[in-house]
């Protein structure tokens, strides 16, 4: 059973109406609003959704990547604590040669250790005081200083002075040095030896670098009993 | 389909009759006579002038407000056709369409047409055909019966023209007869007739003709007239016709209502000469040829209920006829029902709505899927949206759950950046231990092996160490002189290749000499310079850092600050 709707003319003078007009109009507005919603309400939150997918996503991933590194590596605390003793060890290293009282102190020490008499110390002013380091790959804040000694006293003595100086002042060099016999010609048979000599000591400390705890501890109470 | 809220409304040209309707079942009918000779005037006024008979009727039936309304009804211009196209399916209902605005004027255009299959033959017969009842009516009057009817306070069910529920009726009578032997049938009824052929099974013709058997009521009613009589009512006419019956020429008593039938005769004989020659003019041009001595000629619909009508007809033709009478469970007699009667029949068959319900029934459509659609739509964006909600929080909860990992893998990363800072630290410190040291030599055994070397004609005036070539070489210049030795060899000579030897010794040369007298004794002034062989500068620096015996170094220790 079939009804069939008239086309859009009058009909006898019968007005014809055609259905759906404010329908359409209407449609279109609910349409209109659903996807005014979907924008304003829904899209937001899909986004949101979006960018939370992607974060646990990206996070999923890192771990697995982080649980596949940590399994293949070494324990990162035993690497750590054999660089921290590695640097501890540099800085223990250029603690004497990088302080320049402690350094005088030492000198003198030296100096008395090996029997000679240290007549002068002075900086090397000549060679510009304190340098920075400026070589490729060098430590930032490194700085060379050096000194000008002037000893006297037997040749071996003199000698190991001068060695000693190189072994037991930290990262320190002996530049140049220039000996000569105090009275030339004597027959004597140990003659007293001048020497000049010049020293290039290295200034450096690696930051960040904890001491064993028990080093601490036992350093803490010698300054104490000190 | 139809229940209490509804209501049958019959309009004649002679009757408006209003039923109620239990089931598919008519109620209680009210009944108001119409005046046919006002019957185009009334068309012409939208029906205005039954309105008050219409709003009596719906009262006295005691029917509510916005009840719906079946229109079954004789229209001006109304149509209706039984189509046979020998097709099926929805093509039978397409050329049915097509072949009725054939028929419409101005091909159909703006009538309100509807389309009804009534019966499909079965497959098994060659080109078997499908029967689709076409009502067709003019906007005109379909707007008009809407209008009124909307006037009267009921709501529009259709527009049933009464011709096609005639011809629904008969067919499914047809239908219903031997499928042996051609037979016809004629369907009386108030104000159309018509005429069905079956044959062999199959409906041959199916055509309704504009008159009915109101017109044996109008011959009784003039009748009633004759010899200055009063005359008698058109109801009363009515039930005189179904009472007596067409009269028999000289036979007839007065009726109770006293009319003398034999006056009314004359009256009726046109009328069913007319009927004998319609249905005699159809079989012939409609029933084979071999088929015409064969028929069997049936009466049947209201018509069939008039005592005598049959007999009046046979006198027409040369068979019997047969009468088919039948219960249509109406509870209502003929009279009454007329053009509702057998309404079981045509119940199911849709009618014709005027543009503006159809328009109205759209809208109402159009509306409901509105609703429902933007229902859907709203709550597809609610339901999506708090989907997403929720999948956004259990995500959160996700990364939540993660966090002490994360926590973890954070402060991994902090360590091993420290630690990467620290290694590059250490490794630019090394380069500058390395830079600051250099390859340098171990000058006490320089200084020892020249002590050792010189022996007691070698006097040394002068030791002086220092690098050269850039710091890359360590040389000892000694400036001295050399005294004759007790053998041959040049004591010089000697002291330079003792040097020479010795492993801490890369090279030995003369750098210049001079002979001179010193004390009366013939001795050499000469300046030599030893390149000793330096240490390896990494291999120095590592010596340094390991260099813990120096009681000095590590005597004083600093204490670094330690930084997380």
């Amino acid at each position: 059973m079939t009804q069939h709707a008239s086309k859009n003319n009058a009909a006898g003078g019968v007005p014809v109406q055609t259905p759906g007009r404010s329908q359409f109009a209407v449609g279109f507005m609910v349409c209109a609003a659903v996807c005014a919603g979907w924008y304003v309400g829904v899209r937001p939150l899909e986004q949101k959704f979006k960018e939370k997918k992607a974060e646990l996503v990206a996070l999923k991933k890192e771990l697995q990547l982080f649980e596949e590194i940590t399994k293949s590596a070494p324990p990162l605390q035993v690497v750590i604590e054999g660089l921290n003793a590695r640097g501890l060890r540099t800085n223990q290293a250029t603690a004497l040669s990088g302080n320049a009282t402690r350094l005088y102190d030492a000198v003198h020490d030296l100096a008395k250790m090996n029997s000679v008499r240290l007549a002068r110390i002075e900086p090397s002013n000549g060679r510009g005081g304190a340098q920075p380091t400026t070589s490729k790959g060098a430590f930032k804040g490194a700085e060379t200083f050096g000194y000008n000694l002037e000893v006297s006293g037997s040749f071996e003595s003199v000698s190991r002075f001068i060695d000693a100086c190189e072994q037991s002042l930290g990262v320190s060099k002996v530049a140049s040095f220039h000996l000569s016999p105090q009275s030339v010609g004597s027959t004597s048979k140990d003659p007293v030896i001048t020497a000049v000599i010049e020293t290039s000591h290295l200034k450096l400390q690696i930051p960040n670098v904890a001491a064993p705890k028990g080093t601490a501890q036992a350093d803490a109470s010698q300054e104490k009993g000190t | 389909m139809f229940g209490h809220d509804q209501i049958l409304i019959g309009l004649s040209p002679t009757c408006l009759r209003v039923a109620t309707l239990k089931g598919e079942r008519l109620g209680k009918v009210v009944t108001a006579a119409l005046d046919p000779g006002a019957w185009e005037q009334t068309w012409e006024n939208g029906l205005s002038g039954l309105d008050d008979k219409l709003k009596a009727a719906i009262k006295e039936l005691g029917a509510g407000k916005n009840v719906a309304a079946r229109v079954v009804y004789y229209g001006r211009q109304t149509t209706a056709e039984v189509f046979s196209p020998p097709i099926r399916g929805s093509a039978a209902i397409s050329a049915a369409q097509f072949s009725l605005n054939e028929a419409l004027p101005g091909h159909g255009l703006h009538w309100r047409t509807a389309l009804n299959q009534l019966a499909s033959e079965s497959g098994s017969v060659t080109t078997p055909k499908t029967h689709v009842l076409g009502l067709a009516d003019s906007p005109v009057d379909t707007e008009a019966l809407a209008t009124w009817v909307r006037r009267c306070g009921l709501k529009i069910r259709d527009f049933m023209p009464a011709k096609g529920a005639a011809l629904a009726q008969a067919v499914r009578v047809a239908s219903s007869l031997p499928s042996e032997g051609t037979h016809a049938l004629l369907w009386v009824a108030d104000h159309v007739t018509v005429l069905a052929g079956w044959s062999e099974g199959r409906l041959i013709f199916a055509r309704s003709l504009d008159f009915g058997f109101h017109m044996l009521a109008d011959a009784v009613m003039r009748g009633s007239r004759i010899e200055d009589r009063r005359g008698i009512s058109q109801q009363l006419a009515y039930t005189t016709l179904f009472q007596a019956g067409p009269p028999q020429r000289g036979g007839s008593a007065p009726t109770e209502s006293g009319v003398i039938m034999d006056g009314v005769l004359p009256l009726m004989q046109p009328v069913i000469q007319r009927y004998a020659i319609e249905t005699r003019q159809t079989l012939r041009f409609s029933v084979p040829d071999s088929e015409q001595g064969k028929i069997k000629l049936i009466l049947a619909g209201p018509g069939a209920s008039i005592p005598g009508f049959s007999a009046s007809l046979e006198t027409q033709f040369d068979n019997n006829i047969e009468v088919h009478l039948e219960d249509h469970g109406d509870g209502v007699s003929p009279v009454e029902s007329a053009e509702l009667g057998g309404f079981s029949t045509f119940a199911k068959v849709e009618g014709v709505v005027s543009q503006s319900e159809y328009v109205r029934r759209m809208n109402g459509r159009l509306n409901s899927a509105l609703r429902l659609g933007g229902t859907i739509a709203a709550m597809a964006l609610l339901a999506h949206a708090g989907w997403t909600f929720a999948q956004t929080a259990a995500t959160g909860r996700q990364i939540s759950s993660l966090e002490d990992q994360v926590a973890e893998m954070e402060s991994h990363g902090i360590q091993v950046a420290r630690a990467q800072k620290l290694s590059t630290d250490i490794v630019a410190a090394s380069q500058s231990i390395k830079d600051a040291i250099g390859e340098r030599p171990r000058w006490v055994a320089g200084l020892a092996l020249v002590s050792r070397d010189c022996g007691n004609f070698i006097e040394l005036n002068h030791v002086a160490g220092s690098y050269s070539d850039q710091g890359k070489s360590a040389v000892l210049t000694l400036s001295g002189t050399a005294y004759p030795g007790t053998g041959r060899a040049d004591t010089l000579t000697e002291f330079v290749a003792k040097l020479g030897k010795s492993p801490v010794v890369n090279n030995v040369k003369i750098v210049s000499t001079h002979a001179s007298e010193v004390s009366g004794v013939e001795a050499k002034s000469f300046i030599v310079s030893v390149q000793l062989r330096g240490i390896d500068a990494a291999a120095g620096a590592q010596d340094v850092l390991d260099n813990k015996g120096s009681s000095l170094a590590t005597a004083q220790e600093p204490q670094t600050e330690e930084k997380p």
